[in-house]
């Protein structure tokens, strides 16, 4: 008998690959953090949401993810709602935003509202992008305000001062402008648009003119807006004179037409009457201060005479702005990205972004539970984006790590509940949601879960390419590159969890009101309901296969004595003992009647 | 030129070794509980003495027939004295390498080898109870992964 091979089954569960997953994680942490403390760079908000993000990996970046995702959709609901943009333009525009976001590390929310104020103009599609996108570098290089520059790049637009020049070309010249404007970039497109720029453009003045002007003009100190309407009134009057102003320049030595015609040339009109000024007073030996007092009116003098004593200035600036291009914006921006400041910001505002794409891909999904309609189970047992996360290798990302993280605020909902937790603006609205149904939403995503988890721990044994893979299919090559560095060790450790799982592959899947109605009708449902509930009370736990209908006690190794019913028995408790049903005899049988 | 600050490194050291230490915990009861399901399972697959088949001589020897309405049913075994199937229980549980957890269940009975895996005068595939009980198990076990495993996690 010693001989014989003993009668064993034999349970095994390896955490080995996870484990090393893990050392693997910690290694490169530690990797990070001895190469950032040698480089001696300073970048603190940095250092805290890296390694912020990794510590959390699991716990943190589907909540963050998630909450950045819902201001993003927000920032879209704008777009949508203000500016009547279709619902494919903005989903198009989801794609744009992250894109610009990415290049020029501008938040994707601030890239947003800058893709709102476009919206708002009219501008669509290509376009619209490209105003955005060149907005987004001028702004970068300028350190202003992207929105703002949006703004003024659409009112440039609108004024028409900027006619025959690409949006790329208005974007250096803004750039160049400002490199010469002394003051805030605030103050130069308060300049280039609005009230002083329409006025100036009433006049003929193209872009290059008035930005030459206000660089020499902020750098006298003239920066409120009354001395630039004063000179474009000036303008004005040069160009549309009256007999009595005719008679007055005529007075002077000057031909109103002539003068007119002068000051109409769009680009140079304003230096070019000056010049004929100055001509004219060297000739005449007048004063500048005179003529240009009965030419441009007593309220512009000052400025005037400014720009007349710095005309070869106003000249050369007025060249080289007209000369501006888009390829020099591009130069001007490749170079600002090389700075190291700008690359930590673009990683940072990559991995949000990174994240805000992982939080979309939830959302639709979030949003149609919170906003609970009486559709919503099939819809999630229907809807692809479920099936998709379910069945991808990134599940267990959230499905181990996070979606079983947060304390039980809504019941038993391995899945849902977790991820909705998450999000504090979706929590008020599930207090007054069905938690019945809830309930059997979440029956069914736990079951795809489970199913999900299993098909991931067999993909994850072929490797961590595959998990890889898996990641970048479901949320793009952006956000694995985002957060391979840090997150994605942590993350494919979890997806490569490759415990030999094999064995629990099955359908047997929590209690719900719902699965019992399915198995069991009125009365019986309604007992069987009520005793579950009993027993739950008293600590046991059951389990309802989905194929079967059957419910069993969940033994847990306990004695082999267990509480079942099945849609053969009814709703009358069925009690085992070593398999045997000990109570069938009391049982009332009324098996196909009860039966679906 | 400043300075880096990198914080939360020991932190995360420890929360990635704590995590560890949990999921090797977890698997340890894994496959302890699991153990415990599946001989629990076994048990189940057994049917029950045919009534009438057990008779005690006046000497008070036990007899089980074992012919005619008595005989056995392919594949359940039949329990005769119960022995083979009380003694099914979880034998060991040990740990086989890091996070590598390893338990073993069985009958304790000489002869049940040959319940299991026939022999002479048993014909293969004999009534393999175990493998029947392992069989039955998957959807329990399932359900103990998953929780066990997810709760590490949490």
């Amino acid at each position: 008998m010693g001989l014989l091979n003993p009668v064993i089954a034999t349970l095994l569960a390896d955490t080995k690959e996870y484990m090393a997953k893990m050392n693997e994680a910690d290694a490169k942490m530690n990797k990070f953090g001895k190469t950032a403390e040698e480089s001696g760079g300073k970048f603190h908000k940095f250092a805290n949401t890296a390694s912020n993000a990794v510590i959390g990996v699991g716990a943190a970046i589907t909540g963050y993810a998630i909450d950045q995702a819902l201001k993003f959709n927000e920032v879209l609901d704008n777009i949508q709602n203000q500016s009547g943009a279709s619902a494919e333009e903005v989903d198009r525009l989801k794609t744009s935003i992250i894109n610009v976001s990415n290049e020029t590390a501008i938040s994707s929310d601030k890239i947003g509202n800058a893709f709102l104020q476009v919206e708002k103009a009219g501008m669509r599609g290509a376009s619209a992008y490209k105003l955005v996108d060149v907005a987004a570098k001028t702004a970068v290089i300028t350190g202003g305000d992207v929105v703002s520059t949006t703004q003024t790049l659409i009112g440039i637009q609108r004024l028409q001062i900027a006619r025959g020049m690409s949006v790329a070309q208005v974007g250096d010249l803004m750039v160049n402008a400002n490199k010469m404007h002394v003051g805030s970039l605030e103050s130069l497109t308060g300049v280039l648009t609005g009230k002083v720029g329409g006025a100036l453009a009433a006049t003929g003045m193209n872009l290059a003119e008035i930005a030459s002007i206000s660089g020499v003009a902020s750098a006298a100190g003239y920066g409120t807006a009354k001395s630039y309407v004063a000179l474009a009134t000036g303008l004005q009057k040069i160009e549309s004179p009256t007999a009595s102003s005719a008679k007055q320049l005529k007075a002077l030595g000057l031909n109103a037409d002539v003068l007119a015609q002068t000051a109409r040339k769009p680009g140079t009109g304003l230096v070019d009457v000056l010049k004929m000024l100055e001509v004219q007073s060297r000739r005449t030996g007048t004063p500048m201060n005179t003529l240009i007092k009965d030419t441009f009116g007593s309220a512009s003098v000052g400025m005037v005479q400014t720009l007349a004593n710095n005309i070869n200035k106003v000249s050369d600036a007025n060249k080289k702005l007209q000369q501006s291009s888009g390829k020099d914006l591009a130069i001007q921006f490749g170079l600002t990205s090389q700075q190291l400041n700008f690359k930590l910001k673009q990683l940072e505002t990559q991995s949000h972004n990174a994240l805000t794409g992982f939080g979309l891909l939830l959302l639709p999904d979030v949003t149609a539970v919170a906003n609970f309609a009486e559709g919503a189970v099939k819809y999630f047992q229907k809807h692809p984006l479920v099936q998709k996360i379910a069945s991808d290798a990134t599940l267990t990302l959230f499905g181990a790590s996070l979606a079983f993280k947060v304390a039980q605020a809504i019941g038993k909902i391995p899945i849902l509940g977790n991820l909705l937790a998450k999000i504090p603006k979706l929590g008020s609205l599930f207090k007054s949601t069905d938690t019945a149904l809830l309930t059997e939403i979440a029956a069914n995503t736990a079951a795809t879960a489970t199913e999900g988890a299993i098909a991931d721990a067999e993909l994850a044994k072929t490797g961590v390419a595959g998990g890889l893979a898996g990641f970048a299919k479901t949320f793009g090559e952006g956000a694995l590159g985002a957060i391979s560095d840090f997150a994605a060790p942590v993350a494919l450790a979890i997806g490569a969890f490759a415990i030999p799982y094999l064995l629990t592959k099955g359908s047997q899947t929590e209690v719900t009101p719902a699965l019992i109605n399915e198995f069991y009708k009125g009365k019986v449902a309604a007992d069987i309901a009520a005793q579950i509930k009993t027993k739950q009370a008293e600590g046991i736990q059951f389990t309802i296969n989905k194929a079967t209908g059957t419910i069993s006690e969940v033994t847990g190794g306990r004695s082999p004595v267990s509480f079942s019913y099945d849609p053969n028995h009814g709703s009358a408790l069925q009690e085992y003992a070593y398999g045997k049903n000990i109570t069938q005899g009391k049982t009332k049988v009324t098996l196909k009647a009860l039966v679906k | 030129m400043g300075e880096i600050i990198i914080s939360g490194m020991v932190q995360f050291d420890q929360a990635i070794r704590k995590d560890m230490a949990k999921m090797s915990l977890a698997a340890k009861e894994f496959v302890t509980k699991g153990a415990d399901i599946i001989g629990d399972s076994a048990k189940e697959q057994w049917r029950a003495r045919p009534g009438g088949s057990r008779t005690v001589s006046k000497s008070g020897k036990v007899y089980y027939k074992g012919t005619g309405p008595y005989a056995a049913r392919r594949p359940m075994p039949t329990i005769r004295t119960g022995n083979t199937r009380s003694s099914i229980r979880r034998r060991y549980v040990k740990e086989v390498g890091s996070g590598r957890w390893e338990s073993g269940t069985g009958p304790s009975t000489d002869y049940a080898p040959f319940l299991e895996f026939g022999s002479r005068f048993i014909s293969t595939p004999a009534f393999p109870f175990m493998s029947m009980g392992v069989e039955n198990a998957h959807e329990r076990i399932d359900a103990l992964a998953h929780r066990l495993f997810n709760q590490a996690q949490e």
